[in-house]
């Protein structure tokens, strides 16, 4: 009668409910958590979770152990009266399980950024996506955190969109743009640094060194702005043209220079032509009149009033002296610096509306620095400034060019004649609380495939034959079903100290559709929200700065299976109580010793009975 | 700036620094009497508490000596002398230094322990030594073991001089609730008018009192300084009651010598057959009784001290984990009435306590100290680490018990009868054990998910606590299935105690990740894995005298 498939399947659902199983699945989830503690405190958080705890193989053990569970009591059914106890500690487990299965499936948890006078309902969440951005459409593709990253396929390529792989994936890390060597047809490229020019043992205190580099026609690197001068470069396909660039260029100044006094009141404008009239005294009427003492083009300011210094910087100015009965007001002006005035002596009103310092067209020139590479690659350094433009000359790597006008020299660290701006990752310690995670993605399409670094939280743009793509790795968000409007945010101290004794937000929370009734509270480190099958938590803040409104960041959960578990904990804990008080002895003590007639431990208390000491003798 | 006031110190005591040897070497300890400033209120460490406790935690950072007195001078004595008359008491000994390799490279006698203030301070190498190590810390580094004890005495000898300048004895109250309160020496110069004038004088009484070794005049000034400093605190000034409670708490010393009722109580128990066998039953138990009254008394009075449930740190939770094994055992000892949880209960409680009591301050502060904010306002937390720290007890209890059999089998393999009476004390203690054990995680799950919305985070510490459960009850289920017996159910309850210690001391000092994290590898592995070897020497003679029993007869493995 008993069918050998059959006999074996009953033997097999006999063994999963057999202790042998549960020895086996204690022992190998023992080991795991063992091996997940071990691997968190060397690699980190994350890391442990990826290779343990949010594995498949782990959740695997887990169900097993459920089904384990529930199987030792089917196969002990009908259950005698001592047996109660251990069906229902089992049953705690099992409700302890599924109540964790629900709350990975079911539950999420986010954060909710709100800033004072403003309402959010967008979640920000813990898990990630990556977004591909063209100039007509973007794709978004979730970047799954429970198993191994590197090799993934995110998305096949569709209409319009490249293939994604994740190359690599680093836990933490920092990207940083840099100078590469490129391939040929990529625009030439150096990098350079600014250094006093007497070396960095100048005694002029500590000037920092500016690094940088250029790429040609990238717009956001074929130019630099140093403030006090530009640097540039330029390629030139075409010899003419280039030639015709390299020449030099004075600049004729267009118009001349002239101090023009403006008394108001009707009065036309005076013009002073320079330096035709220096020293000469003009008459203003009014027994007013004026005197242009001095004037330089590259003025330094001392004690006595201006002095030329040809070496120095290219700032005009003059002193012009207006006089009235005997009254001397003395103006020094600037014609970079229209706005700086500086006059002295004078009566109680002033002499004139305005007196200023007019310079010819095109005489403000900033310093430049131009590069500039021929067809062949060749590099050649060319001077702008308000002289107009130098003849450019050869220079190689390791060259160096003095900056026009200030002491302070720039070196050429490197050239390359096909360059790359290319990003570069450095990895910092997976359990240390510096830097972001970083992916390294790859687009490919039948043009051929590029790849990049992309950080959590910035975009990145990467070309692929002829399209331009933002790539940005973010937090995935998701929308509430109601809306928390900041009201106003507080952090307490200690008295005295920095430290936070309480950090609260006022706020109002509304459901988005229908829903109950909106709600005035305030949620701080105490106290949570329930609201709509949510809980809010006051998790940190962000203080505005200069005053500005402070940004409360709230932690809000979902979790339907935080309940299951709470049942769980309870039947657990009545279960275990049962089964320490009392019933199951009589089969443990029978198990244990089947031989035994006489159970030789005798645990009922009786008071009246003399202590039973075993003594050495007996 | 540390360099600064370091410097400063350096140079005030040298400066003003008369020949003071016989000064020094004259002064009569109790000359004055100090015990009338005892119960002042002093603000420090972020609470309130009297001059008493201020002077013995001093004298334990400095000293190293936790006790009430240091070579016949009582710590309020000499808190007293470094604030009134630093001259004379710098230029005692009374700095420890434990390293001796530091002792070594300071030209330092290497069998002193304890060195003058003045000595130290004029150090420049130690100086040098410290910041040394100061910025390898900053920097992320690890600084050798003598730059680490540098750091320590460099702190030592702030913590003096700050008090020698007249800094820190902040027991003039605040004219405001919530602001620190000042010292008196920062009074005087003060402006005119400004609140707490009042204070100099008398204090300028107390001081040439204490200088001139005047009794009366001191008691005089002291009376006088006292009721103007309650004064002035009004409201914000802590009772008198609480106080004295804590000066109480203090010179009871409650913990040592409930350590000491139990180690008596233990030895007699283990007596027990050499006649009278009833009496000296009685006895044993009541001395451990009376030893679990003080504790408990201790336990309360350090509850109310500190305003809240005492199992806030390593020592509050040894403390508490040790009356946990008292508990337990009387309660399995009233039930099965054989006399073992009350050896095994003796032992263990004597064990947690001495090392709470008097293991050295580097390693274990016994100081009452404020929780952080974050974990003030709940519940949860107190019954969670109570009902963890009872599964402990529970367990640790059971490695009594196992021990107990291990040296049983040592010395009288054979007794059959005990083997099996134990196996089942035993097998209920782990039950109870994991009763506690699963009731605590479901707390502490139920505090996080209440406190940040996460009932399981897979911290390092909870998934310990975990693993210790599920170690249990791998014993469980191997004694139900009858692959373990009554030995093997001994030996793992030894075994599967190191899972217990792992969970509560490893996870904070061998791991040193997670939240409750304190820094990899400051674990003193010496001392665990002297311990670990112990355990399993001792096991392997006793398994190896059972397996000789069970050759020649006089153990049937199944049925023992």
């Amino acid at each position: 009668m008993t069918d050998p498939g059959q006999n074996l399947l009953l033997r097999a659902f006999r063994f999963l409910g057999s202790v042998q199983m549960a020895m086996i699945l204690i022992v190998a989830c023992a080991i795991a958590m063992i091996a997940g503690t071990l691997i968190e405190s060397d690699l980190g958080r994350e890391m442990a979770a990826l290779r343990v705890y949010h594995t498949p193989w782990f959740w695997g053990l887990q169900i097993m152990i459920a089904v384990n569970l529930a199987v030792a009591v089917i196969n002990r059914l009908p259950l005698k009266r001592h047996q109660y106890s251990f069906a229902v500690v089992h049953l705690g487990f099992i409700l302890m399980l599924a109540g964790g299965l629900i709350t990975s499936m079911f539950g999420y948890e986010g954060r909710l950024y709100v800033t004072e006078g403003q309402s959010s309902n967008e979640l920000v969440l813990n898990s990630r996506e990556l977004i591909v951005r063209g100039t007509e459409a973007q794709a978004a593709m979730d970047v799954p955190t429970g198993a191994a990253l590197a090799g993934t396929r995110l998305m096949e390529a569709t209409q319009g969109f490249p293939s994604v792989d994740v190359l690599e994936y680093v836990p933490l890390g920092r990207t940083v743009q840099s100078l590469e060597a490129g391939a040929a047809g990529d625009p030439p490229g150096l990098a350079y640094s600014i250094l006093p020019a007497h070396g960095p043992d100048d005694d002029h205190g500590h000037a920092p060194e500016v690094t940088g580099w250029l790429l040609a026609g990238d717009p956001a690197a074929a130019v630099r702005d140093h403030n006090v001068i530009e640097i540039g470069i330029e390629a030139f396909a075409d010899a003419e043209a280039f030639a015709d660039r390299t020449a030099a260029a004075p600049v004729a100044a267009d118009g001349e220079f002239a101090v023009v006094i403006e008394r108001g009141l009707g009065f036309p404008p005076v013009r002073i032509p320079l330096p035709e009239g220096l020293g000469r005294t003009t008459d203003l009427g009014g027994g007013l009149v004026a005197r242009v003492e001095s004037f330089a083009r590259h003025a330094m300011v001392g004690s006595g009033g201006i002095v030329d210094s040809p070496d120095g910087r290219w700032n005009p100015a003059a002193v012009v002296v207006l006089t009235r009965d005997g009254v001397e007001e003395r103006h020094t002006v600037f014609s970079l610096h229209p706005d700086f005035k500086v006059v002295k002596g004078g009566g109680d009103t002033p002499f004139a509306d305005a007196v200023r310092l007019e310079a010819p067209a095109g005489a403000g020139l900033r310093p430049a620095l131009r590069f500039l590479v021929d067809p062949t690659g060749e590099l050649y350094v060319q001077e702008e400034g308000p002289s107009g433009r130098n003849a450019a000359r050869p220079i190689a790597a390791g060259g160096r060019v003095a900056i026009p006008g200030y002491d302070y020299a720039l070196v050429v660290d490197a050239y390359h004649p096909h360059a790359r701006a290319g990003l570069r990752a450095i990895r910092l310690p997976a359990n240390g609380n510096e830097g972001s995670p970083l992916l390294r993605v790859r687009l490919t399409d039948e043009a051929g495939s590029a790849e990049t670094w992309v950080q959590l939280g910035r975009e990145t743009p990467l070309a692929l034959g002829g399209r331009s793509w933002l790539l940005k790795y973010a937090y995935k968000t998701r929308p509430l079903p109601f809306r928390v409007a900041l009201d106003d945010f507080r952090v307490e101290f200690h008295p005295g100290s920095r430290r936070e004794s309480e950090y609260a937000s006022t706020v109002k929370v509304s459901p988005l559709a229908d829903g109950p009734e909106p709600v005035d509270t305030v949620i701080s480190m105490n106290r949570t929200l329930d609201y709509m099958g949510f809980r809010l938590f006051q998790s940190s803040y962000i203080l505005g700065r200069n005053g500005g409104p402070d940004t409360t960041i709230l932690s809000v959960n979902h979790d339907p299976g935080a309940d299951v578990v709470y049942l769980a904990f309870a039947v657990l804990i009545l279960g275990l109580c049962w089964y320490v008080t009392g019933d199951g002895r009589k089969k443990r003590a029978a198990a244990a010793a089947p031989a035994a007639v006489t159970s030789a431990a005798e645990p009922a208390p009786q008071p009246a009975a003399p202590p039973q000491i075993e003594t050495v003798s007996s | 700036m540390k360099h600064f006031l370091l410097l400063a110190a350096l140079l005030l005591p040298a400066a003003t620094l008369p020949a003071q040897d016989d000064a020094a070497a004259g002064y009569r300890p109790g000359a004055v009497p100090v015990e009338l400033t005892k119960d002042w209120a002093i603000l420090e460490g972020g609470r309130f508490k009297p001059l008493d406790s201020f002077a013995r935690e001093l004298l334990v950072q400095v000293s190293g000596r936790r006790s009430s007195e240091l070579d016949g001078i009582s710590a309020l004595e000499l808190m007293w002398g470094v604030v009134l008359d630093p001259d004379a008491f710098l230029s005692r000994p009374y700095v420890r230094i434990d390293n001796n390799d530091l002792k070594q490279q300071l030209g330092l006698n290497p069998s002193e322990r304890r060195f003058p203030f003045t000595t130290l301070a004029a150090s420049s190498e130690l100086n040098r030594i410290a910041m040394a190590g100061f910025q390898k810390d900053e920097a992320g580094d690890t600084p050798t073991p003598v730059e680490r004890d540098a750091m320590l005495v460099w702190n030592k000898l702030q913590r003096l001089d700050q008090l020698a300048a007249g800094k820190s004895l902040a027991i003039v109250p605040a004219t405001e609730a919530g602001q620190p309160w000042l010292s008196p020496a920062a009074l005087i110069g003060a402006p005119e008018g400004m609140p707490g004038q009042e204070v100099v004088a008398p204090w300028e009484k107390l001081k040439s009192a204490f200088q001139a070794a005047d009794a009366a005049a001191f008691a005089e000034a002291a009376g006088e300084l006292g009721p103007i400093l309650r004064r002035l605190g009004g409201d914000s000034y802590p009772a008198a009651s609480d106080l004295a409670l804590e000066v109480r708490y203090n010179e009871w010393d409650l913990f040592g010598k409930a350590s000491l009722l139990y180690l008596v109580g233990f030895l007699i128990l283990l007596t027990i057959g050499r006649g009278k066998e009833r009496l000296m039953y009685k006895v044993g138990l009541g001395v451990v009784g009376l030893g679990f009254l003080g504790h408990g008394a201790g336990i309360v009075m350090r509850w109310l001290i500190a305003g809240r449930a005492p199992v806030s740190d390593m020592f509050e939770s040894l403390v508490f984990m040790g009356w946990g094994v008292i508990a337990i055992g009387i309660v399995l000892e009233q039930v099965y009435r054989k006399g073992f949880f009350g050896m095994a209960a003796g032992s263990l409680g004597f064990i947690a306590l001495a090392a709470a009591r008097w293991l050295p301050p580097t390693v274990m502060d016994s100081s009452i100290r404020p929780l952080m904010p974050v974990l003030r306002n709940t519940s949860w937390l107190s019954i969670h680490v109570m009902t963890i720290m009872l599964s402990y007890s529970a367990f640790a209890l059971a490695m009594g018990i196992g021990h107990i059999v291990m040296f049983k089998q040592l010395f009288q393999p054979g007794r059959t009868n005990q083997l099996r009476t134990l196996s089942t004390l035993l097998y209920k203690t782990i039950q109870v054990g994991v009763l506690f054990l699963g009731a605590g995680i479901a707390f502490g799950a139920i505090w996080a998910n209440e406190s940040w919305g996460r009932y399981w985070g897979w911290d390092p510490k909870e998934t310990w606590s975990a693993i210790t459960f599920f170690v249990y009850l791998a014993v469980i289920h191997a004694r139900y299935a009858g692959w373990i017996h009554n030995f093997g159910l001994a030996a793992s309850s030894i075994a599967s105690f190191m899972a217990v210690l792992f969970t509560y001391y490893g996870v904070n000092y061998v791991l040193g990740a997670g939240l409750h994290a304190y820094g990899r590898g400051t674990g003193g592995q010496i001392y665990v894995f002297s311990y670990l070897g112990a355990e399993l020497l001792l096991v392997l003679a006793a398994l190896w005298r059972y397996n000789l029993a069970v050759k020649t007869g006089r153990i049937t493995p199944a049925v023992d």
